[in-house]
């Protein structure tokens, strides 16, 4: 850490001014629960009919992955988990219009060795050194905090 | 074999409102002031529409929203959402009913307030569970970019002045827009000096978030002798929802988008146009950010794939181009008003057919192209409208 001050904002020590940006949603411990596997444990399916890995967090509607991306079979899936898989930064930016507590929020699309490609936050990063192709590790993390409840999922770290 | 909307429906008046930041009007007024003009446009009064389509993204639900504001007398009134590929269904909403035989007099309107919302960027439109990872829409976008950049082999540099001169361009046009949100001449110095919204995309990457509504009467083929403007018709009317899996699986490049390619080849095919780059006299596309411009001229077969550059470098898309863009200023700098920025795009040609387009003003345009975009590269709706003489 760079700075005692890093430290008081990260810690939420003190007050910081509000970001004009939207609320977040609320959690959602209905869903939570439904999702309990795929969000804390980060797994996913191989497609028992074309072997392609898959892991969705980003879905409009949630829940788990009923049909195939790759060949729609249905409901037809090993579980598969992707906690220690080696993965590489296909595409990256540095967001300033997100609001985040360590700006900018530095979200990259990951491929996972062996199939398998999602979003997610990258963590405890210098901004100037990710790039393309850029090895990285998943890290499980505290997201949110809302009425009582307090999130955890997975971001993607620099390999060290 | 589905049928084709081609000819059978035209459009015969429309109404826009100044797009901005319109701190003095609510929803309300940009549903009348775009209605109204549209009405007047095409010679016809609020009593002889029979039925309605809005769309809106976040300013109301139902179609009551359209009906209060115009204290419509119990017409059936349809609010219909695409995300920001709204508007166009409005249009669609409307084209096929009055197609269809069902009515013969049909309003599409658009409308979006979003400045009261007070945040940088648009509402909160994230309805998953929870806050996966954080990234903006200007985020998502500029992932696009990073990967083009490194597909092509351009220098963050290199990559930044490409985009840079498509912003330009439509600043260029939007400043001969009474209409536009964003009306001053930009430099290609000031673009890459810019402030980064989300690397590499900078301040004038970034489209013009703005209050707006845009309205279109559109009647039946064979009644356009009744109205006093030259009717412009319906060619092609084509969309493309995703099976979003671009976000799962790794043969998706990052660098096209699937659903504007395949919507862009049905609207052709419908419209029965075989070399676009010729036949389209000019496009107006959801620059929502400048790579999404970029990547859409080679989604719509304007340029071949990773060539886009060398076309914003020979002025194609200029005003003074074989083929002109955003000749209204695109969502760059018109605004995009969400639910208003389909039907937007459908009030340009409109002018530029009736040869009412001022100092922007095309010769002899004869085949106009929309594409209106709801959501992410990987996930979105493209919808792609054509409209000619």
């Amino acid at each position: 850490m760079a700075n005692y001050n890093d430290y008081l904002r990260w810690r939420e020590l003190v007050p910081q001014e509000a970001a004009r940006r939207p609320d977040k949603q609320h959690i959602r411990s209905s869903a939570n629960w439904r999702e309990r596997k795929q969000l804390l444990g980060l797994w996913g399916i191989k497609c028992r009919r074309c072997g392609t890995p898959q892991y969705d967090n980003g879905a409009a509607t949630t829940g788990p992955i009923r049909i195939c991306a790759q060949c729609l079979a249905q409901d037809d899936f090993d579980d598969y988990n992707f906690v220690r898989r080696k993965a590489k930064v296909f595409s990256y930016t540095q967001d300033n219009l997100a609001a985040v507590i360590d700006p900018p929020a530095s979200v990259v699309l990951i491929e996972f060795e062996g199939g398998g490609r999602a979003f997610f936050d990258l963590t405890d990063r210098d901004p100037a050194k990710v790039e393309v192709g850029m090895p990285v590790e998943m890290t499980f993390r505290k997201m949110q905090y809302d009425r009582g409840l307090t999130n955890y999922f997975w971001k993607a770290r620099p390999v060290r | 074999m589905p049928g084709s909307i081609k000819d059978k429906v035209a459009i015969v008046g429309m109404g826009c409102t100044k797009f901005g930041e319109l701190w003095d009007k609510g929803p309300t007024d940009l549903i009348v002031d775009s209605v109204n003009e549209a009405l007047t446009d095409a010679g016809v009064e609020l009593k002889d529409i029979q039925a309605v389509w809005g769309g809106t993204l976040f300013s109301g639900t139902g179609g009551r929203t359209v009906s209060e504001a115009l204290r419509l007398q119990y017409v059936p009134v349809t609010r219909v959402e695409n995300a920001c590929g709204s508007g166009h269904e409005a249009v669609r909403g409307a084209s096929y009913a009055v197609a269809a035989g069902i009515y013969d007099i049909c309003l599409a309107i658009g409308y979006e307030k979003l400045k009261d919302e007070g945040v940088g960027g648009l509402p909160g439109m994230e309805n998953r569970t929870n806050t996966h990872y954080q990234s903006s829409m200007p985020g998502v976008f500029a992932m696009m970019a990073t990967r083009y950049f490194h597909r092509y082999g351009l220098s963050p540099e290199e990559g930044k002045k490409m985009l840079g001169k498509i912003s330009v361009k439509s600043h260029k046009n939007g400043a001969m827009n009474p209409k536009a949100h964003l009306r001053r001449e930009i430099t290609l110095e000031q673009v890459l000096a810019a402030p980064i919204i989300a690397w590499p995309l900078g301040l004038f990457d970034c489209c013009g978030v703005s209050d707006g509504g845009a309205a279109a009467v559109i009647v039946r083929a064979d009644m356009v002798k009744k109205f006093p403007n030259k009717p412009v018709y319906v060619k092609a009317l084509q969309i493309s929802a995703s099976p979003t899996t671009g976000r799962l699986l790794t043969t998706y490049d990052y660098t096209h988008v699937e659903e504007a390619h395949r919507a862009g080849i049905a609207a052709y095919k419908e419209a029965g146009i075989t070399d676009p780059r010729k036949e389209i006299s000019m496009a107006e596309v959801h620059d929502c950010f400048s790579i999404t411009e970029a990547v859409t001229m080679e989604d719509l077969q304007f340029s071949p794939r990773g060539k886009v550059k060398e076309d914003i470098e020979a002025g194609t898309f200029e005003l003074t181009g074989s083929l002109p863009v955003q000749p209204d200023g695109g969502l760059k700098c018109f605004g995009h008003p969400i639910g208003a920025s389909g039907i937007r795009m459908l009030y340009e040609p409109w002018l530029q057919f009736q040869g009412r387009a001022g100092k922007r003003q095309l010769k002899d345009p004869k085949m106009a192209l929309a594409h209106n975009m709801g959501n992410e590269p990987y996930a979105p709706v493209v919808s792609v409208c054509i409209v000619g003489l």
